[in-house]
């Protein structure tokens, strides 16, 4: 369709706007009170309660601390809970973004780049939770007999071999979706900064 | 005349551009009832940092699409004021879905268009002079000249590959 011919929609579509008033002034009087509610805060609210579990196991990292004997251990703990408190806190941040207006007077050139920007930020964030995600699976498969007195990947190869590859390919399979879930929205948030550019 | 007085007289003069904002930036007819009471809700919020040099509906428009576009970050808005909702929804007496069916065939058309492009074919169709697109979007004169000249070169190109292909 050319652009006249979307005039012609246009027009049609805006017509019964000018036969008769939408808003009252009572209606407006109401509006200018009330703030709606995003169900964006639902998503915070998940994630809220997932910071709260990932800081419970930071907890039960520490208070079993002692049992960790080897520098080694001693430092997977320590990376594992830094990424636990780390992401979390990161997440909600860049949730806390998306739900903040912003200034409204400024241009729509200006909300757009932050808008895209924003974007670019949340996704990368997400592909990068991914890679996390790798590295918190196998520092937990090591740390999990330290603290329970199981048996060391040492003693059951075959069961710690079949755990960490099953969880591989599991996540291999997550992450996949996540980068092309993201990849459309990545491209168009990246196309439009760039047209903001010129 | 006190300043909500001069708030409401202000949206009364200018209802038309809010809805059609509403109208091309939601899909369903909630979504637009919410962005619409959203926008009111953020324009008399910033009501007193308008600077009468820019001109009432320049203000209006760029507001309006700034919480537009806010409206996409989050996917779906709760409706809690039902009473508001239903007298939006009741607008016009005219059949309302052969409206919402009006905004869903434009909504297709610019479907292909991103975030930048469709405020100023909304602009353009509104019939703004260049000077006022350029204004409420905050890109240049010469800018808008430019990118209005290849939305039409996109769509025809959209045109002619519909027809191509035999879709009409």
């Amino acid at each position: 369709m050319e652009l006249d011919e979307l005039k012609n929609i246009w027009e049609d579509a805006s017509k019964p706007l000018t036969q008769q008033p939408v808003l009252n002034p009572k209606m407006i009087e109401q509006m200018t009170k009330i703030k709606i509610k995003s169900r964006l805060n639902q998503v915070i609210y998940h994630e809220t309660l997932g910071t709260f579990f990932a800081f419970g196991a930071v907890a039960y990292i520490f208070a079993h601390f002692s049992k960790l004997t080897t520098p080694f251990f001693q430092t997977i703990a320590i990376i594992t809970a830094t990424l636990l408190v780390v992401l979390p806190i990161i997440s909600l941040l860049l949730l806390w973004q998306l739900n903040s207006i912003g200034d409204v007077n400024r241009t729509y050139a200006e909300t757009l780049r932050n808008f895209a920007t924003q974007k670019l930020r949340f996704i990368r964030f997400q592909q990068l939770s991914v890679v996390a995600a790798y590295i918190l699976i196998v520092f937990v498969i090591l740390l999990m007999p330290q603290f329970t007195g199981g048996k060391s990947l040492n003693e059951n190869k075959y069961f710690w071999a079949g755990t960490i590859a099953v969880g591989y390919i599991l996540l291999s399979f997550f992450s996949r979706w996540v980068i092309s879930f993201y990849s459309k929205s990545l491209t168009q948030a990246e196309e439009l900064l760039k047209e903001l550019e010129v | 005349m006190d300043k909500k007085e001069t708030f409401i007289r202000a949206i009364k003069d200018n209802e038309r551009l809010i809805v059609k904002i509403a109208s091309v930036y939601t899909n369903t007819a909630d979504d637009k009832a919410d962005l619409i009471q959203e926008i009111i809700y953020q324009l008399w919020k910033s009501f007193d940092s308008f600077n009468q040099q820019s001109g009432l509906s320049t203000w209006l428009y760029r507001v309006a699409l700034n919480v537009a576009i806010y409206q996409l970050k989050i996917a779906k808005r709760r409706v809690i004021t039902v009473e508001i909702d239903e007298q939006i929804l009741n607008y016009a007496n005219e059949d309302h879905s052969a409206i919402e069916q009006k905004w869903e065939l434009f909504r297709q058309q610019i479907e292909s268009l991103n975030l930048l492009d469709k405020a100023i074919v909304m602009l353009y169709l509104d019939q703004k002079s260049h000077e006022e697109i350029a204004e409420i979007v905050g890109i240049s004169v010469s800018n808008v000249g430019t990118k209005i000249q290849r939305i039409k070169e996109k769509l025809k190109k959209q045109h002619v590959n519909a027809q191509n292909h035999g879709i009409r």
